[in-house]
């Protein structure tokens, strides 16, 4: 399937299908992410939105299909080796490091940039202690990037689960990874808080990097996604342009039209 | 942080001036203490750290121990070689048993090396001429290697030389990127993962490196009495080790440290009054440390510390 790649996509997905026993979770899923795009995925509970993020990120292993990052084959890769790669996740329920302050949370998001061999950190490199300085630097900036700047140095437990969210956000950015993995950022936030999670979104995508977004958040996603796929049952149903999607009767009949009320609330 | 560095040097000054100074029944206590604390940093950043409740450590330290003393005694070794020896196989020994155990979680973890601590002293016990068996092995000194007495302030110098290099190498370790996936896994491991961090990986690292350090204490430990047993290394020492380390504060150096001087000391000065029941007493303690002090002594500090803080900022 080498022919299906071209240098303009970063992450692809083949007829990527996952059946758990007889219940078939995500079937024929073909997708395509642009350095610096914004991709939302939607559809109702239970359409396999989750399980594709678990496909990509590696907690799952697909039954068919294949997975692309760049020229890089994804499919039987562990979780760990694919945060390696420049794919980082976050998760629908906040998971932070309880006992790590704010920095050292952030700090972990760089391990594949920091990581060296256990001799160089008994030997005090020059080299260890400047790669380390360098990123706790850029944790504390993306810290303040986030809207946290002052909690930089404090435990965990000091914030609230909006903030909690946007340390998550700092945190996956802090590896400068190719592609992130947004799992209902959204959901549990305030209304500046989801404001201030789209601008940081917007700012991460210009700066080329790719987002993949599963949201229930009409108001958030309409207007920050390039482009949405939605799925049914497992099924893509659709895929295109806001409008395209508002527009596009079997969407409206699987998803909009019967969660009208709640996109207004902004907590699906 | 020169003032950092001034008071790390007064306190490596003051271990080193006590071992000299410190003579007889006080000095061999001093030295048991040294390696109590050793042994309690250890273990701390294997069970509080990397958050692996393992109970094969005090079963690595007697593989130091047996190691070094089998190796010269029974094997005909030249002591430095021996030592090397020792080592290695206790780098080797905690690889072979971190390989599987580090897979398995929590309770299943703990079982699998309590099979091991449990293996290793049946065999201490039945090893025959080689261990000793019941009664170990006794009459081996390491007098005349690197100019060093095995008795006296000298060696108590050198086990409190191995003291600190144990807890430079957890320092080293701990303030790294090596520490902060240790405490992020033992915080949330699919968290880590998810940041790239290989699970396996570091755990068996942090095993062996705690596990290794372990069996150089218990190799120092061989020539301080210049006899060894297999009730020193039974699961009763271990479980004291769990005790310093919670009721101290547990995932804290300092707080492995004073469980460590607390609870090593106050049998010596209660046996008067509750004789050889001390563990008893230990068992009580830490229930209400549990109960009471969820960070430990070392919180208590900190309380302290921050009150008399607060106090100056008045004045």
């Amino acid at each position: 399937m080498t022919d299906l790649i071209d240098g303009t996509h970063r992450l692809r997905a083949v007829g990527l299908s996952k059946r758990f026993g007889g219940l078939i979770a995500v079937t024929g899923f073909s997708f395509d992410l642009a350095a610096g795009e914004i991709l939302g995925i939607i559809g109702p509970n239970g359409a396999g939105k989750t399980t594709t993020f678990n496909l990509i990120a590696g907690a799952l292993v697909p039954n068919s299909g294949e997975l692309w990052l760049g020229q890089t084959s994804l499919v039987g890769l562990k979780p760990y080796q694919i945060a390696e790669l420049g794919i980082i996740r976050t998760f629908q329920h906040n998971m932070p490091f309880e006992t790590l302050s704010l920095i050292d949370n952030v700090m972990v998001g760089a391990h594949r940039r920091i990581r060296g061999s256990l001799w160089a950190v008994l030997g005090l490199t020059q080299e260890t202690r400047e790669r380390e300085a360098h990123y706790r630097e850029r944790a504390r900036e993306l810290i303040d990037f986030v809207g946290l700047g002052e909690f930089v140095d404090t435990k965990v437990d000091n914030l609230s689960f909006g903030q909690g969210r946007l340390l998550e956000v700092a945190r996956a950015l802090a590896g400068e990874p190719e592609v992130i993995l947004f799992d209902e950022p959204a959901a549990g936030l305030t209304l500046s808080e989801t404001e201030q999670l789209a601008q940081v979104i917007r700012r991460i995508s210009s700066d080329g990097i790719s987002v993949l977004l599963i949201e229930h958040d009409m108001q958030f996603l309409l207007p920050l996604a390039d482009r949405i796929v939605v799925l049914d049952q497992g099924q893509k149903i659709a895929d295109g342009s806001a409008a395209e999607i508002q527009a596009n009767q079997l969407v409206v009949e699987a998803y909009l039209g019967k969660t009208e009320n709640i996109v207004v609330a902004g907590d699906a | 942080m020169s003032r950092v560095w001034l008071s790390w040097l007064l306190g490596i000054v003051a271990i080193v001036a006590l071992s000299l100074i410190l003579e007889g029944y006080v000095g061999n206590l001093y030295r048991k203490l040294l390696l109590t604390v050793a042994l309690c940093l250890s273990f701390n950043y294997l069970f509080g750290i990397s958050g692996q409740l393992a109970f094969s450590h005090i079963a690595f330290y007697g593989i130091g121990a047996y190691g070094v003393v089998i190796l010269t005694y029974k094997v005909g070794l030249p002591l430095p070689l021996a030592i090397i020896g020792a080592v290695i196989s206790c780098g080797l020994l905690s690889f072979i048993v971190a390989v599987p155990a580090t897979r398995l979680k929590g309770f299943y973890l703990a079982l699998a090396t309590l099979a091991f601590a449990q293996l290793f002293n049946v065999l201490l016990l039945q090893g025959g001429d080689i261990t000793g068996g019941p009664e170990g092995i006794s009459g081996f000194s390491a007098k005349g290697y690197f100019g060093v007495p095995s008795s006296g302030g000298a060696y108590t110098v050198v086990i409190a030389g191995i003291l600190i290099f144990t807890f430079a190498i957890l320092l080293l370790l701990d303030r790294s990127w090596f520490g902060r996936a240790c405490r992020a896994i033992r915080d949330n491991e699919a968290a880590a993962e998810a940041m790239g961090v290989n699970i396996f990986r570091t755990k068996v690292a942090a095993f062996v490196v705690t596990s290794t350090l372990s069996g150089i204490a218990g190799i120092s430990y061989a020539f301080a009495d210049n006899y060894i047993n297999p009730t020193v290394f039974t699961l009763e020492p271990l479980f004291l080790l769990l005790f310093m380390i919670i009721v101290g504060g547990t995932g804290r150096h300092a707080g492995a440290i004073l469980g460590a001087v607390v609870l090593f000391l106050a049998p010596e000065m209660l046996e008067a009054w509750i004789g050889r029941h001390y563990l008893l007493g230990f068992g009580v303690v830490m229930v209400l440390v549990i109960l009471f002090l969820p960070s430990g002594l070392i919180g208590l500090v900190d309380r302290f510390q921050d009150r008399l803080a607060a106090h100056g900022d008045r004045q």
